[in-house]
Parts: C-alpha cells; structure tokens; sequence
C-alpha cells in the first residue's frame, strides 16, 4: 500500500466558467484521483525520464471507468473489481480531466520511452 | 498506363481471393461459424416465407409456421455458444425472453436503466400461443432476428475467431447456462422439447470443439475434457425427455460443474484474456459454479477495498461489528442495525411482518431483509435503489422513519467515543486517498463485519460439489424447482437469487403479491417502479436469494407469508393474476403449476438444504463510552 506518497506538485486547470467552489470541490476530488493514480495505476504508467517523474496525459475515451478493465490485457489482473471500485475509477477520471497537460517536451520524451 | 493499372488490380484481386481462401482452408473453426451462420438465417428466411404466405387463421399453416420455427431455433441452438457471448445485446433481438426489459447491467449503475426491446424466436413461439395474432407483429419479430443475425458476420465480431481467447469464455458462459438456464425452460415455451433442444445442442456443440482443436491446437481442449463431455452427453441422452422427470441435480453434479472446474483451470493455464464487458462480474479464481466467489456482486469492503491483512481486516470487522450494534448511530439513541436484523435470526427479524419506524409506533411498508448473501447482487433494496452496500448502510442512518440520523450528528457522536477514534484514526492509513474520516468509514465497517457470514456453505452445496448426499425427497425437489415448479426461471444457480449467466445484472419480477392472505387487494408497493418509472416496473421487485429460507420468514417483500407452503401456494395458483387480482404486467405465468402436495413438500425439503452452517456470535458485552455521559446510557444493540 502506498501511504506516504510524496506529493508530486501537480497542476489542475478548471475552466473560467467554473464557479469557485465548485472548482474547490473539483480539486478535492482531483487530489483523490490522483493518490488513487498513484496507488493503482502509477507504477505501470509513470515514467521517470532524467530524476523526473512524468504522468501521461490520459483522455477521459482511454479510461472510461468500465471499458478501462478490459482495455489492457494486463488490466484484466491488475485492474479488477477487487482492487479498485468504478466510482474510484471515475475519480481517477475527473483527476486526469483537470490535471494540466505536459509541456510537449515531455510529452515527446515520454513518447520516446514507450 | 491503363494496361498497367489493370494489371496492378487483376494481381491484387488474385492475391486477395487467395489470402480469402487460404484463411478459409487454415481456420475450420471460422469456417464452422460461418456456416452455423448461413444455416441459422436460410432457417430464418424461410420462416419469414412460411408467415408471409401462411393464413394464420388456418390451423394447418399453423403447424408449418410451427415447424419451419423449430427447425429456425434448433439452427440458433448450433450458434448459441457464440452469439450469447459475442455480442449480448444482439442477441436479445434473436431469443429475447421479453418484449420489452429494463436493465442496469453492472457497468451500468451510475447511469439510469436501459430499455431493451426483445424480438426473435422464442416472443414468437409465445406470440403464435395468443388468441389473436397479427401478421405484422410476428412478421416483425423474425425480421429483427434476421438483422440482429447479419450483425454476426461483422468484422468486430468476426475478428475474435481468429485467436483462442474467446472460446474458453464463451464456453464458460455456455457451461454456466447449461447449469442455470438451458434445463429449466427459462427460454423454451414448449417444455417438452426443453431436453431434446439441450441434447441437440449439446451434440452440436462437439463439432465446435472439434474444429477448434483442429485449428488451435496448442490450446486445444484436453481429452480429459472431451471425454466428460461425451460422458454429460451420453448422460442426456439417457434420461427422460421429460424436462420434470430429468435429472437436474446429476447433470450439474457429475458433469456440468466438473467441466466448469477444467474449463477454469485452461483459461488459467492459457493466461485468457478478455476483452468483453460480459465477462465483468465473473471471477476466474472460483474454481467451481457453487463457489461464493463465482462472481463479483458488492464491494463488501468499502472504502478499505485494498486492504488484504487478515489482522487489519479482522480489526475492521472488530469495528464493524460494535457500530453493528451501536444505537449512537440513531438519534435517539436507540435504534441500531441490530433493533431489525438480528444476527441470530440471521440477520433478519422473524418476529414481524415488517419492523416499527423510528417513532416506534408505525410500521415500515417492507419486510426486514436478510443482510447473509445481499453481497451477490448488483443493486440492493428490493426495489434496487442504491448501487453499493455502503449507500444503503448510509440511507438507513439517515432516513428519517429509520434511524433518523445525519452525517454530521453520527460522525460527532462516534469521535465523541475515546475507542472509535482510536481506530478510526488507524484505519485513516488504509485510505491514504481520504484526509479525514467520513461517514463511509464507518458504513464500510458495518459492512464488512456482516458480510463475513456470507462466507459459509449449506448441505446442498456439499453436495453438489460432491462432499456428501441428499435424501431422495431432497432431489426430486429440486429437480421439481429446476422443472415443474419453475422456480429456477427466476432464482438461477448458484446463489438462488435473481443474478443469471454472466451474472452482471439483476432481475425483477412482478408476482402479483398480495397486500394480505384475503387476496382482496395487492400490495400498495409499487415497488421498482418507484426508482425506475414504467409499466413493466410497477409492483416488480427484484429478486431475493432461497439461501437460509427455512429460517427468515416471513416472506415477500411485505411479509404477507408466514410459511412456505403459503408461498408454495401462491405460486401454484399463479401468484396474484392466478388468485383473481387485475396484474396487467405480471411476469408470472398466471396458470396453475400443477403441483401435488407431496412435490410441495419435496420442494421445501430441498429448500431446506440450502441452510447455511453459519457460525453466529454474541452481541458485544458493552459500547465504547463517549464523552458526554448521557450517550452511555444506551443499551447494545437498542431499545427497540
């Protein structure tokens, strides 16, 4: 279990029409998703690139909550029912939609180590 | 130029006739469906030929629609192993089992229930049984069938036939139904030619797995395999061809859950994988169908989801299990789970029809539930409103005419107590995704202390698992219950319950139950419909398990039963419609079941046996003590 995860400062951007509290209970929720990531999704799909830890920028298609368990073969034992709920798989979701995107020279260098 | 051109294409062509070809000749297995297909939709075509031409007022066009339809199902049956598990919802449109379902498959829950349109054989078979019957509307029925049919030759489709995966899948879901569905007539309106159809399929089927050993070989199917499987079959063909009369109980015991156990240990052994939301529910470390864990029902867990250390586990249920019994969690101070479901009557109230409100003076509309086993269904209650059992643990705390609580009160209360902070605090480093404890830690507990019991195994399960034996009343009835009695039309192996192969879904039913046993009136109980607004939904509930029956009564949703030869007798009659009420919707048959009393009590013999050997505990000896004292006059378990 991952209980002391070391926060990775990560950006979340909302859109303008977004009410500030809402935005507030969003972030919360991002923050989940993201601790989530980190426990069941991380190991497998952070790269470290030079010392640096990069996130990919999932889209909400790649990882709708059902389709995600048997998107990837190798999601169909790490990925199931036992392991993590559809609604914790919907806030992994909302922490992906908010999270700021890579700058592109780490989207290139991600691509590259794929 | 053009010379050139044409040259190009005529070279291409050829290579693609002969890539087409070649593929052909390499994989038999493909080509077998292909030509099941093309054989199910030249049966289909001429049906649609025979309706067309027939005059349906005729009694001899009649019996050639008839035949040219069993002649259209026995070809479906050549297919079922593939097209139930290719694509689901197709093939509603081919062998729908009613015209119209709503559902909330377990992908589904977060979204509202989906209305599905059945066409095909079997509405048509039923159709041909009315009084009336309108060219246009069977002509409609086998029409929708022909174009779910073609749907089958796609590409997506198609395309799973060219690697192994889905065949250990599809014939698990296929083991699965002959264990549940395909010996109790859940889609064959002329029971008697229920066993000649599974005998044809069945037989139909070792072509299948011929062509696949012959085109995977590596993963082909053991003979230890083949030769259960001809052994099943040679079984079938021994028995009766009476559906009431045939041996339900061996057929599952001695081949179909055997098979099952092979069939596990080859997806394991092949590392299969899927790739269809069917499969979603199914756990492939069950090593037999009558194992708990066959599917996945309910998180039990809660928001502890991840946590596997049995000393951390056993300190959640130690939790659990006090709040269990805690009235702290009511308003008053004297409710708690335990004032409705008394663990020692597992975890039901046998003493009414339904339990006091919370002003102890009214009474609730339902019957207290059982909470053994409610882990195996996709949405809890009986009229299916909450999708987790956390939710519901979480709707009682706070419903005003139950335990009367709110979030903010209950959490207070609980911190108040110097032990529950303690390990509440402790449990927080299991969830490092919440920052402070909430509500859900605490129904997570409740949870998952009384979830445990549902962990354990009656008679019956011993003995379809080949541990010990059943009397002989105990077998005639449940083959009565798989048969005659169609009872397992509705409550499928292996939990009783309304969850069928692939076990994602659950099912309601309108029964026509009255609101007393003057049958003057039916119950006021709308039921689903107050969830999910429809015609098919008012007064249907979902499905309950028989698990433990002997001992939670009373029964149906409101109780009205005190016994079970009383809900023997309502079904026997045709539930509410059979007894004079106006059901319109009713998913019962309305027509007598024709059961002598002594198949009756065969019945209850074998419902019986499906006690579980259940270890139950004793109430806590005292409460934590909270800070203020006048919470620590509060009695375990409540006052009332």
């Amino acid at each position: 279990m991952m209980q002391c995860t070391s926060q990775q400062k990560i950006v979340y951007i909302f859109p303008d029409a977004m009410a500030p509290d809402i935005q507030k209970d969003y972030e919360k929720q991002c923050k989940k998703g993201y601790i989530l990531y980190q426990i069941n999704c991380a190991k497998c799909h952070t790269k470290n690139i030079n010392g640096k830890n990069i996130i990919p920028d999932f889209t909400i298609e790649k990882i709708s909550a059902y389709e995600i368990r048997v998107a990837n073969a190798l999601h169909s034992d790490s990925l199931t029912e036992e392991r993590i709920t559809a609604e914790e798989l919907g806030i992994i979701s909302t922490f992906f939609t908010y999270k700021a995107r890579n700058s592109s020279k780490d989207s290139l260098k991600l691509l590259n180590k794929k | 130029m053009k010379i050139k051109l044409y040259t190009i294409i005529i070279i291409l062509f050829s290579f693609i006739i002969l890539f087409a070809f070649k593929s052909k000749e390499t994989n038999s297995y493909k080509s077998l469906y292909n030509q099941n297909i093309e054989n199910f939709n030249l049966a289909q075509e001429k049906l649609l030929t025979e309706i067309k031409a027939g005059n349906l007022n005729d009694k001899k066009d009649i019996v050639k629609i008839r035949q040219a339809l069993n002649e259209a199902r026995t070809k479906m049956k050549f297919l079922d192993f593939w097209l139930r598990y290719l694509e689901p919802n197709t093939y509603k449109k081919i062998n729908g089992p009613l015209p119209v379902e709503w559902e909330t498959e377990v992908f589904e829950k977060y979204e509202k229930p989906y209305r599905r349109v059945g066409c095909g054989l079997t509405l048509a078979e039923l159709y041909l049984e009315e009084d009336v019957i309108e060219k246009d509307t069977l002509i409609q029925f086998i029409a929708n069938s022909i174009n779910a049919t073609k749907n089958y030759t796609n590409d997506t489709i198609t395309k799973e036939l060219y690697n192994y995966h889905h065949f250990y899948l599809c014939n698990r879901l296929f083991l699965l139904n002959l264990a549940a569905i395909y010996t109790t007539g859940f889609e064959c309106p002329d029971t008697s030619k229920i066993i000649p159809e599974l005998e044809a399929m069945m037989k139909s089927n070792k072509q299948i797995y011929f062509y696949f050993n012959q085109t995977f070989e590596s993963q082909a199917l053991p003979n230890s395999y083949i030769s259960l499987y001809d052994s099943a079959l040679a079984f079938v063909k021994s028995q009766s061809k009476n559906y009431s009369t045939f041996n339900h109980f061996t057929f599952i015991q001695q081949y179909i859950n055997p098979l099952y156990a092979i069939n596990r240990q080859l997806i394991l052994k092949h590392h299969v994988i899927s790739k269809n939301l069917i499969d979603y529910s199914l756990n492939k470390n069950a090593e037999t169908i009558f194992d708990k864990t066959l599917y996945n029902g309910q998180n039990a867990k809660g928001l502890y989801i991840r946590v596997n250390d049995s000393v951390q586990l056993s300190e959640i249920v130690t939790l659990g299990k006090l709040l269990f019994y805690d009235p702290i969690l009511s308003a008053n101070n004297k409710r708690s789970c335990a004032s409705c479901h008394f663990p020692s009557q597992y975890f039901t109230d046998t003493s009414n029809s339904t339990a006091f409100q919370f002003d102890n003076s009214n009474r609730l509309s339902r019957n207290t539930p059982s909470l053994i086993n409610v882990q195996y269904n996709h949405l809890i209650m009986l009229d299916g409103e909450h999708i987790s059992l956390q939710n519901q643990t979480h709707s009682v705390i706070t419903n005003p005419i139950e335990m009367a609580s709110n979030q903010e009160e209950v959490l207070k209360k609980v911190l108040d107590c110097k032990d529950y902070k303690v390990m509440l605090k402790k449990l927080l480093t299991f969830t490092p995704q919440e920052s402070e404890i909430t509500l859900t830690h605490i129904t997570s507990a409740i949870t998952l202390y009384y979830s445990k019991f549902s962990n354990y195994y009656s008679p019956f399960d011993q003995a379809i698992n080949q541990k010990t034996v059943l009397s002989h009343d105990e077998l005639k009835g449940f083959n009565l219950f798989m048969s005659k009695a169609q009872c397992a039309t509705c409550h499928f192996v292996p939990h009783f319950n309304g969850v069928k192969p692939p076990y994602i879904g659950s099912e309601f039913e309108v029964l026509g139950t009255p609101k007393d046993k003057a049958y003057k009136n039916l119950s006021e109980d709308k039921g689903r419909y107050n969830i999910n607004p429809a015609y098919e939904t008012e007064n249907a509930f979902r499905t309950g398990s028989l698990r433990n029956i002997a001992f939670t009564q009373p029964y149906m949703h409101n109780g009205v039963f005190s016994n079970l030869t009383e809900v023997l007798d309502f079904y026997n009659t045709g539930g509410g419609a059979g007894h004079g009420l106006n059901v319109p919707n009713q998913t019962l048959s309305s027509d007598s079941l024709g059961l002598k009393p002594i198949e009756i009590k065969q019945i209850i013999a074998f419902l019986n046996t499906l006690t579980e050997e259940i270890p139950f505990e004793s109430a806590p000896k005292k409460l934590p003590i909270n800070k203020n004292k006048q919470f620590n006059i509060r009695k375990v378990g409540g006052e009332y």
